[in-house]
């Protein structure tokens, strides 16, 4: 399950879990569709748990991503730690796409 | 069924009044979807995008509370309704109009595409004669004279004129469709001034405003009738609804087909019984005098559900029972006790021997023909989901079959390893029936090979299909292939338009000069390769393929650099996709990159030039099957020159 915080009024966290993934797709993509309906100015992925990362999951990044920009909404990827997923997301480059918080 | 009026009571939103005033007068609001069942809007692009939109009730004006006048459908239809059209004339166009509503009910899986073909004619006839002719009241009866060209000219002219100018071509049209016992029934309504239709229809043959229209319009349809003084026009065609999965029993289907043994020794009970069922509607029935006689009759009569009594002579409900459920040719049929023995252990042993459900006797008629009903609809529910499924593997295992033919042949690669003295090895495995992944090799002169390795976001049939359009992609760009960062950054203007914004590949494409050992490359986000030298005490460099994956960034953002490197004769070129490096082991532990190069290193001195073969032994050794990702890997070992 990805966990949805809102830490003051439109300043939302949502909290990953170990991996994610295919399985993920779901729960994330809710998460997601959660947010984006209660007019959200900022959005953190907090990646503290993420241990893997495949392209499915970079895909759900995109697809979170598309959407928060259509509302003017920032993403930022949050508490990211050395590791699998570090290394992922700088292979493709997302660092540059998204404001990388490092753990 | 009766149509309800009460549908669309329900499905008009209190104050749709108020708020389709304010949405219509705000400037800023050229249309508006209020729900997901109406659509308003006051252009005509506007009916277009609602039918774009699967949404089947649209208001099309710039007064719309006039049109709600209009909401209700006519009173004979019957069924359900899947399009209501409400517009002022001028918002209509016989052909494109048709056009759009025969695509819509297509897409929505209620017609099939020759319905849809002719239901577009029979629509675009009607509607035309309701603008031209009913609305607009215009008729081409008149002599044409001699430059009939120019007549129709001035004529489709004058139409245009009215429609925008008169206030003729703000009468509303309406337009409702209902599906219903397989057929589609159309009716549409103008408020012209009609016309004389028993006349019509004596001379439809005939040169009358009506005419060839509607000679047409009968020639294509089933049914054609005019009523409300010619001002409606309804006619009706066979739907042929368009085959989307599942075809699902409906409880129509169940008392047409389903076959219902009785079992009982009781003459009385078997007469009730089957005149219960008999009087329900059910058609195929049997009936046994035991369980003996019932195992006996199985066979031949191939029943849907078995009512079983439970007390017989001879074989009892409980050993029948037995009996069926231990024979796979008939443990499926659901069996339902029907039975005196009302007592907590009796019921529980016959669930326990597998019956479906249990009836109390004296039998109450409907609960019999209730609980009968279900069962047999949930085993042709059943039926259906197998012979649905069968379906989809068949097709899954065509689909695998015709993406692996996208890969290089055996003879192509054998041509290559001739041509240019390399020995390629390669393992492609998918996780699901289709894979994401993707590779190629192909020879681009004597002296060049170009090599490729694509893995598409997920796995499974929208990934197949997007590595079956990278594939035409690679035949479309085959031109730019000599230059690696011309030809990845046409593929990755082609890919930003197809693909949805969560699907990407990861990408490597190099060109390899088979004299020198040069090796040019782009890379997208991908595993790194590895160059493995032949000689062990030399390391294993890994070459990393970071950037932006393909079909993410659009051109003029997208940016990727030529990079180089090199190999040695005897040396072998090793991709994989990430699969390899990303699976989970018994040890619970990823190889990761680090993990890959150990493994490569300690099966080097293995034997055989092909690395990917020993390295995949070790792979497997541990590694957690089945994979959750598509595992690709290729090999091309560089051979020293023989001349």
């Amino acid at each position: 399950m990805s966990t949805v915080n809102e830490l003051e009024p439109g300043q939302f966290v949502i909290t990953l879990e170990k991996t994610f993934d295919f399985e993920s797709h779901k729960a994330f993509r809710e998460a997601v569709k959660d947010v984006m309906g209660k007019n959200p100015q900022s959005l953190k992925l907090d990646f503290g748990q993420v241990e893997y990362l495949d392209s499915s999951g970079l895909g759900m990044l995109m697809l979170a991503k598309h959407e928060a920009d259509a509302r003017g909404c920032n993403v930022t990827i949050s508490n990211l730690k050395d590791g699998h997923a570090r290394k992922v997301i700088e292979l493709v480059r997302f660092d540059q796409m998204f404001t990388v918080e490092y753990a | 069924m009766p149509f309800q009026r009460a549908l669309f009571a329900a499905s008009v939103p209190t104050g749709l009044q108020t708020e389709l005033t304010d949405s219509l007068t705000n400037p800023q609001s050229a249309c508006a979807a209020l729900t997901d069942d109406i659509f308003i809007g006051h252009r005509r692009q506007h009916l277009y995008r609602a039918l774009n939109d699967g949404i089947g009730t649209c208001l099309i004006s710039e007064t719309p509370e006039k049109l709600l006048t209009h909401l209700s459908p006519p009173a004979e239809a019957e069924g359900e309704l899947m399009l209501a059209i409400i517009a002022e004339t001028r918002f209509l166009r016989g052909r494109s109009t048709a056009e759009s509503i025969a695509h819509y009910l297509h897409d929505q899986a209620i017609v099939d595409v020759e319905v849809m073909q002719n239901y577009r004619l029979l629509l675009q006839e009607a509607l035309t004669n309701a603008i031209e002719h009913g609305s607009l009241g215009l008729s081409s009866e008149q002599d044409k004279g001699a430059d009939q060209e120019a007549w129709f000219e001035s004529y489709y002219t004058k139409v245009e004129d009215l429609l925008t100018n008169d206030p003729r071509g703000k009468r509303p049209i309406t337009l409702f469709c209902f599906l219903d016992n397989g057929s589609l029934h159309t009716w549409i309504t103008d408020q012209g001034d009609g016309f004389d239709v028993a006349q019509a229809y004596n001379t439809m043959d005939s040169a009358n405003p009506y005419g060839k229209g509607l000679s047409l319009i009968a020639a294509l349809s089933d049914a054609v009738k005019h009523n409300n003084g010619g001002r409606t026009c309804y006619f009706k065609i066979k739907a042929r609804a368009r085959q989307t999965g599942l075809a699902l029993p409906t409880r129509a289907n169940v008392k047409e087909k389903g076959r219902i043994l009785i079992v009982d020794d009781q003459k009385i009970n078997r007469d009730l019984a089957l005149h219960f069922l008999k009087s329900a509607g059910f058609t195929h029935l049997a009936t046994a005098e035991n369980g003996k006689e019932a195992l006996e009759v199985v066979g031949s009569f191939q029943p849907d559900l078995i009512l079983l009594d439970i007390m017989m002579p001879e074989m009892d409900g409980f050993e029948a029972c037995q009996e069926l459920k231990s024979n796979p040719a008939t443990a499926n049929i659901p069996v339902l006790f029907l039975s005196g023995l009302t007592d907590a252990k009796s019921r529980t042993q016959g669930y326990q021997l597998g019956a479906v459900d249990y009836v109390n006797k004296p039998i109450d008629r409907n609960e019999m023909v209730a609980r009968t009903e279900v069962h047999i609809m949930n085993g042709m529910m059943f039926q259906a989901m197998e012979t649905h499924s069968a379906r989809v593997a068949e097709d899954l295992t065509n689909a695998r079959q015709f993406q692996e033919n996208l890969l290089p042949d055996q003879p192509s690669l054998d041509a290559i390893e001739q041509q240019h003295n390399v020995c390629i090895d390669s393992k492609y495995q998918a996780t699901e029936e289709l894979a994401g992944d993707y590779w190629s090799l192909k020879s681009l002169d004597d002296d060049h090979i170009a090599f490729s390795l694509a893995d598409f976001t997920g796995h499974g049939m929208l990934a197949a299909l997007n590595t079956i359009h990278l594939h035409t992609l690679f035949l479309e760009l085959e031109s730019l292939m000599p230059d690696p960062v011309a030809f990845t950054k046409a593929l990755n203007q082609r890919l930003v338009k197809q693909l949805n914004v969560d699907q990407f590949a990861t990408f490597v494409y190099g060109i390899l000069n088979t004299k020198t050992g040069d090796i040019r490359y782009t890379a997208c986000g991908a595993p790194p390769f590895l160059i493995i030298p032949e000689d062990p005490k030399k390391t294993i460099t890994a070459h990393t393929c970071g950037g932006l994956p393909l079909g993410i960034t659009p051109a003029d953002v997208f940016s990727v650099q030529e990079q180089k490197a090199h190999i040695q004769p005897g040396d072998t070129l090793f991709l994989f996709s990430d699969a390899l490096v990303e699976t989970l082991h018994k040890d619970e532990q990823i190889w990761d990159d680090d993990g890959l190069l150990t493994a490569a290193n300690k099966v080097r001195g293995y034997e055989g030039k092909s690395q990917l073969q020993n390295i995949l032994k070790y792979f497997n050794r541990t590694a957690n099957y089945p994979l959750e990702d598509d595992l690709t890997l290729l090999n091309i070992h560089f051979q020293p020159t023989t001349n």
